[in-house]
């Protein structure tokens, strides 16, 4: 009888008892939880806002629930007005944040782009750490104050250059994206980059390809060389710090790297960096390409088609276009390459034929195209896709400086 | 007064379908009613004492009804596409009433489940509950831990997020690693060459249809074949300490299930050595501890479902390596493993997949099944936690147990990026970011 003693039933129905009670508390805490969430705290404050600023209609035609933009084409939902709640009242403009009004940016659409492609942050969530994108495992922050900051950037909101840039890609000039603008200025005054590297399917084979740069990850990118630098300087260890430490000075980043070095401006460096940054392969809907831009450029075989050139002027045109003059000036002086002014009267007519159509091969197996590249600090000569009349017409072009 | 009767009669109707008039019929209650007919109709006082067992059996199956009902729930909400998957879970985290809930219950109840599991397979063999008779549950207990595992990982796979698919490359690797038939069993599972849409599709099959159907199933086995085998390991303890003889059963009582198993009843023998003295009645003992241990796994996963909710990292990238890129905890270990005996001779590389992912585990699943037979210790020794004469086979049993466990603590938090070990005072090095 003594071990049935031992089994006391009362015992566990007091357990049975305290956990019930338990359980019930847990269930409470979860529904209070449930029922008040950050962003209704956002908008019972609104409501008071517009309440003692703006009217009493307005603040009882407030509705506490979740709001939110929703993009199925750009497989997007914004959530962000759920808290950002004046974004559409331009009597708002002087609230404070974040029920300020966004300022006019005609003609984008706010319903039709939602908040993130632009800004940056995560759409989907609710808390402010998380849709700022101030968390682990979120990898487009909110493109503002904070970040810009990090940087040192003046303009808070310098970074959501980068963003118009996916779709402003082929602009040449961009209202408002000061430093983009810069960029690309010195991308069409220098324009040396094509020489090594490929954009958009044209230039040369010695650099990375840059067209979609922007999707580039993290990790395949050496920091080895400036990390320490970066960490003591309190500067993010990023991308886009990469890029401008790349821009100041490529050997440092790269050791041996034969991308030349060119004094840039902070701005500019930076500007060049943040154009890098929205090189990205982004599915656009139709609706998002800028209008002037839907065409394409005709290409120069359509030009010669449609306006009768003459074989020196298509030459001329051709030696623009198929990235000769990056690298080559025809009475200009030696650039990267050698300058091309009586090379027809030197150098025999079928070796030069050769030599334009497949540099690359000549410099493996010509002992006089390999000279020259010895010569020429090992920059190779990119193949470039010509036609025979093609070919013809860029000999024509360079044979006419022979005279002058 | 007429009231008060009327209510408490219509009371009784409600709840019993048929009232006891005894202390018999109130122990056949328990095989009239369906919800009660699997257990015996007296419980030994050993085998309901929080000690001996440590109700890790039912811990498991209290774990695995709430993931039964959180996951049922969850699935109305989830979309089985890599494009939306990520995109579902993101909505349960931030919008859907309690879906941040649901999921961190799930998850948490999930990791629990496998690691209560396997505490229920270290009891057993330290009671030494797996001999004799109870062979048969000994493997269908380890099965269960297989598909446990299976599930848990399966689950893993679902939010299709980088934890995910990096998870999914892991396993895969090492499931090629299996001699001749690892590429094919690598194509069934990938759904083809490549992670992609065929391969979520699959394993969300699997983790919603099979793996929970093979699990009922075997579970079925489980609690029946405790029941032929005589209770727990404790109740053989009892008979020897009574001196009962065994009394030889009637040969006209005789069961059979599906032909999988069949002879004359076990429990007739038993129930001869339970008394007042050192019995309940199951019902309503049993059933009482049986719901308090469902309330407190059910408060325990709430509460942690609460404190930490479940993450969600990156949407799956193929190109983008998370770093370090590591398996689930339970599978650590092996991942561990293969790290470490990845030789690198030169230029050439002998992959440890096979050492670390097949072979050991292979073994010592294999040594768990041949475990019984080899077995030496007396008869007395059943139902004993740690009993003297298994002293060694315990040691080493241990020995196993803390290597798994050194294994995973040094993958958990010793691991840093590129799989470089650091100790916990050293600072990981910083890894870069976009922004």
């Amino acid at each position: 009888m003594s071990k049935k003693g031992s089994f006391n039933p009362l015992k566990d129905f007091y357990w049975l008892s305290f956990f019930s009670l338990l359980l019930f508390f847990l269930v409470i805490t979860a529904f209070y939880k449930e029922a008040n969430p950050e962003w209704k705290q956002y908008q019972q404050e609104f409501k008071k806002y517009l309440e003692e600023n703006i009217s009493q209609e307005s603040a009882s035609a407030l509705e506490l629930s979740v709001k939110q933009i929703w993009l199925p084409e750009l497989n997007k939902v914004d959530r962000c007005i759920s808290c950002h709640l004046g974004y559409d009242q331009p009597d708002l403009v002087r609230a404070p944040e974040p029920f300020a009004a966004h300022p006019d940016i005609k003609p984008h659409s706010m319903m039709k782009m939602g908040c993130t492609i632009c800004h940056g942050g995560q759409g989907f969530a609710l808390k402010k750490k998380d849709a700022h994108g101030e968390i682990e495992h979120w990898e487009e922050p909110l493109l503002g104050r904070k970040l810009a900051k990090e940087y040192g950037f003046g303009n808070e909101n310098a970074l959501i250059q980068i963003s118009c840039n996916i779709c402003h890609r082929r602009d040449e000039n961009t209202p408002g994206l000061e430093m983009i603008n810069l960029a690309k200025k010195l991308l069409t005054q220098k324009k040396k980059c094509r020489t090594c590297h490929i954009i958009d399917g044209k230039g040369g084979k010695l650099g990375a390809d840059l067209t979609f740069i922007g999707d580039k990850s993290a990790e395949r990118f050496d920091f080895s060389q400036i990390k320490d630098n970066l960490i003591q300087g309190g500067k993010p260890l990023s991308v886009l710090s990469w890029h401008f430490e790349h821009f100041m000075n490529p050997e440092a980043v790269v050791p041996g790297s034969k991308m030349p070095f060119v004094e840039y401006s902070d701005e500019e460096a930076w500007g060049l960096a943040m154009l890098m940054m929205s090189w990205r392969d982004v599915n656009l809907p139709i609706m998002l390409i800028p209008k002037e831009k839907r065409e394409e450029a005709p290409s120069p075989e359509e030009t010669v088609k449609t306006v009768k050139l003459s074989p020196v002027e298509w030459g001329k045109e051709l030696f623009e276009n198929k990235n000769c003059s990056e690298c080559h000036t025809i009475g200009g002086g030696v650039e990267i390459g050698p300058d091309l002014k009586g090379i027809t009267e030197i150098r025999d007519i079928k070796w030069l034929r050769r030599m334009i159509l497949d540099p690359e091969g000549m410099e493996q197996t010509d002992p006089l195209a390999k000279k020259l590249y010895q010569e020429y600090e090992e920059v190779g000569m990119p193949t470039e896709e010509l036609t025979q009349e093609e070919l013809e017409a860029i000999i024509k072009y360079i044979e006419s400086f022979n005279k002058k | 007064m007429k009231i008060k009767e009327k209510l408490s009669s219509l009371w009784r109707k409600l709840t019993w379908t048929w009232s006891p008039q005894s202390n018999r019929e109130a122990s056949e209650s328990v095989v009239r009613n369906f919800w009660l007919h699997w257990f015996p109709s007296r419980i030994s006082l050993r085998s309901l004492s929080w000690g001996y067992s440590l109700w890790l059996g039912t811990v498991a199956a209290s774990l695995f009804a709430i993931l039964t009902i959180t996951g049922v729930l969850l699935l109305f909400f989830y979309i089985p596409s890599i494009q939306n998957a990520y995109w579902s879970i993101k909505d349960l985290d931030n919008v859907v009433v309690f879906g941040w809930l649901l999921r961190g219950q799930h998850r948490w109840a999930a990791h629990l489940m496998v690691a209560i599991v396997f505490f229920h397979l270290m009891r057993v063999f330290f009671t030494a509950a797996y001999r004799d008779q109870r062979v048969w549950n000994w493997y269908i207990g380890i099965a269960l831990l297989i598909v446990t595992l299976f599930l848990s990982f399966s689950g893993y796979i679902l939010p299709w997020d980088q934890l995910a698919y990096w998870a999914l490359t892991i396993g895969m690797g090492i499931a090629r690693a299996i001699p001749f038939l690892g590429k094919s069993i690598n194509f069934i599972f990938v759904g083809g060459n490549v992670l992609g849409q065929n391969s979520l599709l699959r394993f969300f099959v699997l983790h919603n249809f099979f793996l929970p159907a093979m699990m009922l199933f075997l579970f079925a086995l489980h609690m029946w074949r405790i029941r032929k085998d005589g209770g727990l390991a404790c109740m053989d303890r009892l008979i020897h300490e009574t001196g009962l003889k065994e009394v030889p059963a009637s040969p006209t009582k005789t069961y059979s299930l599906l032909g999988v198993t069949e002879g004359t009843t076990i429990q007739a023998s038993t129930t001869e050595v339970l008394d007042e003295s050192n019995s309940v009645r199951s019902s309503p003992h049993l059933v009482r501890r049986i719901a308090l241990v469902f309330l407190v796994t059910t408060v325990i996963t709430l509460i942690l479902a609460m404190i930490s909710p479940a993450p969600l990292e990156e949407f799956a990238n193929p190109s983008v390596t998370p770093i370090p890129a590591k398996a689930p905890w339970y599978f650590l270990w092996l991942q561990e493993l293969i790290a470490v005996t990845t030789i690198k001779i030169g230029k050439i590389t002998i992959s440890g997949a096979l050492i670390g992912g097949i072979l050991v585990p292979g073994f010592l699943l294999l040594l768990a099944i041949v475990w019984p037979f080899l077995d030496r210790s007396p008869k007395e020794a059943i139902g004993i936690w740690f009993h003297k004469k298994r002293r060694i086979q315990n040691a080493v049993f241990i020995f196993i147990c803390i290597v798994i466990t050194v294994l995973i603590v040094i993958g958990l938090y010793l691991r840093g990026p590129y799989w470089i070990f650091f100790w916990p005072w050293q600072p990981w090095p910083e890894i870069p970011t976009i922004f």
